[in-house]
């Protein structure tokens, strides 16, 4: 599998705090990685520096062979590079049409057949003309989503899907993310809900600290004794 | 379709209404124009500009400093000329004030801005001792009024106002003419990509960011947009009126257009219209007490924000089904 991303000693420091920690890895095409690990570990960060919000303190990142290290969010979005947030980010005086058109449009692709996919893809078909403030927080994270694959992104960063979301809410969501890992999209998703996520990655990747402390099958790096220590602890298969 | 109508009736006003009321219908047509310009920057790119005067005066100086000291290269001081130029240098100013600003946020870019028009206020206060408003218009050019901008006092234009379109109420349909086609113009840029990047930008600009919009580019572009219509009734206020004064770089002019557009309705363009009229019709039966009237404004501000935050235009949308 060609590599279609390649992260190098990648270090994040805020002062005294080092928030991501010397952290590589590379992700092929088509591959999905779940990232996880207690809160505070720069999973968020290390978002964040992949898609430019936060420029590395040293290290690099190269996407499709290509430096994207320095380059500004805009700029790594255009490449191919989309992305949702932790917190939803989204238009509130902008309709769900208007929402997932706005990125078609301004790489100059075929509106019509995109945002209508899109939105069929996430549940909010008819739901076009509906302004984004009247959305659930439900809707909000599908909304979310489907501006993120409308453009048909190489590489897709998930941002805790599932979060903020009522157990019996996260089954849409769910529905969503199997979808895109049927269609073989490269993703990487960070998420808390290790249940949920095992079933869709066949990778992950934990940190804590800042640094990547197990890299690998979902399966042996959960057994990991490190890992267990550090984030999952011995029942979480039980929760 | 609420356009059109609007237009026709206030087409027709000329034929039952006095020289007076005429002239005072004229300048809120001007000032509908400009308040939607800063409609447009506020409203739809979020931009929080308290400096938007800045671009009136410039049209309206352009065209009246072309027209005073060249009145004999009138390929160069025609209103038609003066009023590209002043757009010129309305878009050189802005994106000059827009690339150290628009990086800043809230407070820091309304300050920015605001400051920018003291600047160009003292500009025309100190380059304009060297003649009165009273001086002849020079025979040919002279190098002893090339700055001359009449400082406080300004300059009068005998040959714009009623000499430039005939009579008043010629002045009126014509400036009717234009706030239409000025509107319309600004409406068709908010429907078009810039109005939906735009619209990004003001809601999360993280997130405008993350679908791949240039957030220095497109708040640039939306602030040249802004002030080229801006400068435009600036230099259709000099050329309705004959006149021209600092009051052009004041601030009482920035927030009566705020005003307006709180009151006509925010992000709708021609909600300035009924927030125009209202403004310039109330301004003119409080004109006797420019205290009352600055206090009655402030009251109707704080109704207006307190219990019909989406303004008049949309409250009319609603009640009469009009789009």
């Amino acid at each position: 599998m060609a590599d279609l991303l390649k992260v190098a000693n990648l270090t994040r420091t805020f002062g005294g705090l080092v928030a991501v920690d010397n952290v590589s890895f590379d992700l092929g095409a088509g591959e999905m990685l779940g990232v996880v690990g207690p809160n505070g570990a720069g999973k968020t960060t290390l978002f964040n520096l992949l898609t430019g919000f936060l420029k590395a303190s040293s290290g690099s990142i190269r996407f499709n062979g290509k430096d994207i290290t320095r380059l500004e969010p805009h700029e790594i979005s255009l490449l191919g590079i989309s992305r949702t947030f932790q917190q939803v980010r989204y238009f509130q005086g902008m309709t769900v049409l208007e929402t997932v058109t706005t990125p078609i449009i301004l790489r100059k692709g075929n509106v019509k057949k995109a945002a209508a996919e899109a939105l069929e893809a996430v549940g909010l078909k008819g739901k076009e003309d509906v302004l984004s403030k009247s959305l659930t927080y439900m809707e909000l994270k599908s909304l979310e989503i489907a501006r993120a694959i409308v453009t048909g992104p190489s590489l897709l960063l998930l941002d805790e899907p599932f979060g903020g979301l009522a157990r019996e809410e996260t089954e849409g969501i769910a529905k969503i993310l199997k979808r895109l890992h049927e269609e073989e999209r490269t993703a990487i998703i960070i998420e808390h809900r290790l249940g949920e996520l095992v079933a869709l990655v066949e990778r992950l990747m934990v940190m804590n600290f800042g640094k990547k402390i197990a890299d690998g099958q979902s399966k042996e790096v959960l057994d990991a004794e490190n890992v267990i220590e550090a984030y999952v602890g011995r029942g979480w298969k039980s929760q | 379709m609420i356009l059109p109508a609007l237009a026709a009736g206030l087409g027709i006003l000329p034929l039952g209404l006095n020289p007076y009321a005429l002239i005072v219908l004229t300048f809120a047509y001007i000032y509908a124009a400009a308040a939607a310009s800063w409609d447009l920057l506020a409203g739809y790119a979020g931009q929080l500009s308290f400096g938007q005067v800045a671009f009136f005066g410039i049209g309206g100086y352009t065209v009246a400093l072309l027209a005073y000291h060249f009145p004999y290269w009138y390929w160069l001081s025609n209103p038609i000329s003066a009023t590209v130029i002043g757009i010129l240098a309305s878009v050189v100013f802005s994106v000059f004030i827009g690339a150290s600003s628009v990086r800043m946020r809230g407070p820091y870019f309304a300050a920015v801005t605001f400051i920018s028009v003291i600047v160009l206020q003292q500009i025309v206060i100190i380059f304009g001792d060297c003649g009165a408003q009273s001086v002849a218009l020079p025979t040919r050019f002279d190098w002893a009024h090339k700055y001359c901008t009449g400082g406080q006092f300004g300059l009068m234009l005998p040959s714009y106002g009623a000499a430039l379109f005939g009579d008043n109420r010629l002045t009126y349909w014509a400036s009717l003419l234009y706030m239409i086609v000025s509107l319309a113009s600004m409406m068709l840029v908010v429907r078009s990509r810039y109005g939906l990047y735009f619209k990004c930008i003001r809601d999360d600009e993280i997130a405008a960011q993350a679908i791949g919009i240039n957030l220095t580019k497109y708040k640039l572009i939306a602030f040249a947009i802004s002030a080229v219509f801006c400068s435009v009734a600036g230099s259709w206020y000099v050329l309705a009126t004959g006149m021209v004064n600092t009051d052009m770089f004041g601030y009482g002019y920035n927030f009566l257009w705020i005003e307006m557009v709180v009151i006509g309705g925010m992000t709708t363009i021609i909600g300035t219209i009924p927030g125009a009229l209202f403004v310039g019709i109330v301004s003119e039966l409080l004109r006797a007490n420019a205290a009352i009237a600055l206090a009655v404004f402030a009251a109707i501000f704080v109704i207006v924000v307190r219990f019909l935050p989406e303004g008049i235009l949309p409250l009319l949308r609603r009640k009469i089904g009009l789009r």
